[in-house]
């Protein structure tokens, strides 16, 4: 290479691996898209040849079936909208229910993100994070398979939920059989039985009695609280494979502070949507003084878990730090958005959310909050009494999103207007 | 359901009769492979891919690619495991080159927004400076023919070595050093023309 320009692309080098660790941030949903891009695989081929050369018109007439008669997937129903027959989809502070046409249900826990694409018999369900619960329709061909990780779950016909954090799976069987197969796992699970797994390790696999979490929409089980010690169990006994099969033992049974760290339980506890136990864990040793300590993906986490909580000022304070820490992260500049709902929605101060809404849309003209920034800045200067501020932003909504979620409002913003 | 490891063996890469089962479980299309694929091998396939393809790329989008198409042809891999790494980087430099044809056909392209969530190539750790030099290279760079502009990319900025290049590209040895004297010079010349990375070039502040 020439010297000459060694300084240059020693600072190259430098803005690409700056990038390359920004890419990791998304990996894992990125890998659970690639699964689900390429798995199950296609049906084996059979010996075409055979027919096609002694029956050239059968294979026209194949051909013409193949078009006129599609295969029939199986349609999806998110919280009662029909969707298609695949869909990505994001829990946020409710659960959401996913109806398949063959009758299966599937519930994901608040917080969960996961992929669901269908086939013909069944559905490949890539779970990138958090809690899905399952109810499969007993079929003698179905075919349903949860990804989450290294990890698959098949499934004929039975009840089941599955958890992905961390690199840990649990699966808790109600009903029925599921099968799970990964790194040094490959077993089949009944009713009532549970598996825990971790891709890390290479042994951690523990099977033990179900204790599964209540079904959605019931009351939530009491989660062990910051400074509940469980007595005899230091931090050393914890990372022995040998004691991961106790069921005393299991690490989804520890309580906080009995080894695994509080980073760690925290980020777990917001995975299966317990938003309160998680900003309690958090909030251990001071939660802004562990704001100042996060990383930018886990400070969004951090604020995340404060708003679900309804822990309005934390949140601010981590969405603030968020804004001065790494403001030119993806994160910094969403920040701007969700401190401008917190504005919006929780101090009602309008003319402060649309300065935050403003902001995001100016760093983020085309981001994937745009439209929803755009359209809440109208309410927001419409609410803060800035009429002609709120006309001209309707107008934009209108031109950009004729038929925007928001696009009534901003008509109606604009027709007021006009009549006064 | 369709195989698993082989009693005794680890979920690392060593190990002969666990990369076999590894590469087999890879075209049966068995999750727990196609997850430790992308694990083991991404980060290389994005490195590469970033060198080539500069900061305004789809980055994130070219790497789903590279896997699926490894994926849809890995009945013809004929390799062991450790040689996956090696196709993998062929897939993504015949991507990248794809990329490009493809944007010179549709130069429009070019100013598409990417992913938002994948946006930012630069954090608080990198400065400014540094942010508009990796955008001033890159549109110098893109000025190359592409064949000179790929090995430019592998072997200078990315500083892979002459016998990798050689290999992702499918040329010789030869063949790389004499295209990447060719391309920096030209783009040593055109460079000199940036105010900034002139400064850069001559070692003084911009």
């Amino acid at each position: 290479m020439s010297d000459k320009l060694s300084r240059l692309v020693d600072a190259v080098g430098v803005a690409n691996r700056q990038r390359a660790e920004h890419l990791d941030r998304t990996a894992s949903m990125r890998r659970a898209r690639f699964i689900a891009a390429v798995h199950p695989p296609p049906p084996p081929r059979r010996a075409v040849w055979w027919w096609l050369a002694g029956v050239s018109v059968a294979a026209a007439v194949a051909l013409v079936l193949l078009f006129v008669l599609p295969v029939a997937r199986l349609e999806l129903r998110v919280d009662g909208e029909a969707v298609g027959t695949a869909a990505m989809i994001t829990a946020g502070e409710d659960p959401v229910e996913v109806a398949f046409s063959d009758g299966t249900r599937m519930w994901a826990r608040p917080g969960a993100r996961l992929h669901v694409s269908t086939g013909e018999h069944g559905a490949a369900i890539a779970l990138t994070s958090g809690t899905v619960e399952m109810s499969v329709k007993p079929q003698p061909d179905a075919q349903w398979r949860v990804l989450a990780g290294p990890y698959a779950i098949e499934v004929v016909g039975t009840e089941f939920s599955a958890s992905w954090s961390a690199e840990r799976l649990v699966v808790e069987v109600r009903k029925g059989e599921v099968c799970v197969v990964g790194p040094d796992v490959d077993r089949c699970l009944r009713g009532d039985e549970r598996l825990v797994a971790e891709a890390t390790t290479t042994s951690a696999v523990a099977r033990t009695p179900a204790e599964p979490d209540p079904p959605i929409g019931s009351a939530p089980a009491p989660e062990p609280r910051p400074g509940e010690q469980e007595e005899g169990a230091s931090p050393s006994s914890v990372d022995d494979p040998a004691t991961k099969t106790s069921s005393a033992r299991d690490p989804a049974r520890r309580r906080p502070g009995s080894g695994r760290s509080s980073t760690n339980r925290w980020a777990e506890l917001a995975a299966k949507g317990d938003y309160d136990a998680a900003f309690e864990h958090a909030a251990v040793g001071g939660f802004v003084a562990r704001c100042r300590r996060a990383s930018a993906s886990q400070l969004e986490e951090l604020a995340d878990i404060a708003r679900f909580a309804g822990k309005t000022t934390a949140a601010r304070e981590a969405l603030t730090l968020l804004r001065t820490r790494f403001p030119t992260t993806a994160g910094g500049r969403r920040a701007a958005y969700r401190l401008g709902r917190l504005e919006f929605e929780q101090a009602r101060r309008y003319g402060a959310a649309a300065k935050w809404f403003d902001l995001y849309l100016q760093e983020n003209p085309r981001g994937a909050l745009a439209q929803a920034a755009l359209g809440r800045l109208v309410e927001s200067l419409d609410r803060s009494g800035d009429t002609a501020k709120a006309r001209r932003a309707a107008q934009r909504y209108l031109d950009r999103y004729p038929r925007g979620a928001h696009a009534d409002i901003a008509r109606a913003v604009q027709s007021s207007h006009r009549a006064r | 359901m369709t195989g698993t490891f082989p009693p005794g063996a680890t979920s690392g890469p060593s190990g002969s009769a666990h990369d076999a089962a590894f590469v087999e479980a890879l075209r049966r299309r068995e999750s727990w492979a196609l997850a430790q694929m992308f694990d083991r091998y991404r980060r290389e396939v994005e490195r590469v891919l970033i060198g080539m393809l500069g900061p305004d790329s789809e980055v994130s989008d070219v790497t789903q690619d590279v896997f699926v198409r490894a994926i849809r042809s890995v009945h013809k891999f004929r390799g062991e495991a450790p040689a996956l790494r090696r196709w993998l980087v062929q897939i993504a430099v015949r991507a990248a080159k794809n990329r490009f044809r493809h944007l010179h056909s549709r130069p429009w392209l070019r100013s598409r927004e990417a992913d938002p969530r994948e946006q930012e190539p630069q954090g608080p750790s990198v400065s400014p400076e540094v942010v508009d030099a990796l955008h001033r290279t890159y549109a110098v760079v893109s000025t190359l023919p592409d064949a000179e502009r790929l090995v430019f990319t592998l072997r200078v900025l990315e500083r892979m070595a002459l016998p990798e290049v050689a290999d992702a590209c499918g040329i010789s040895v030869a063949t790389v050093k004499r295209r990447v004297a060719k391309a920096t010079k030209k783009f040593e010349q055109r460079a000199a023309r940036d105010p900034v990375l002139r400064a850069w070039i001559e070692g003084r502040p911009a």
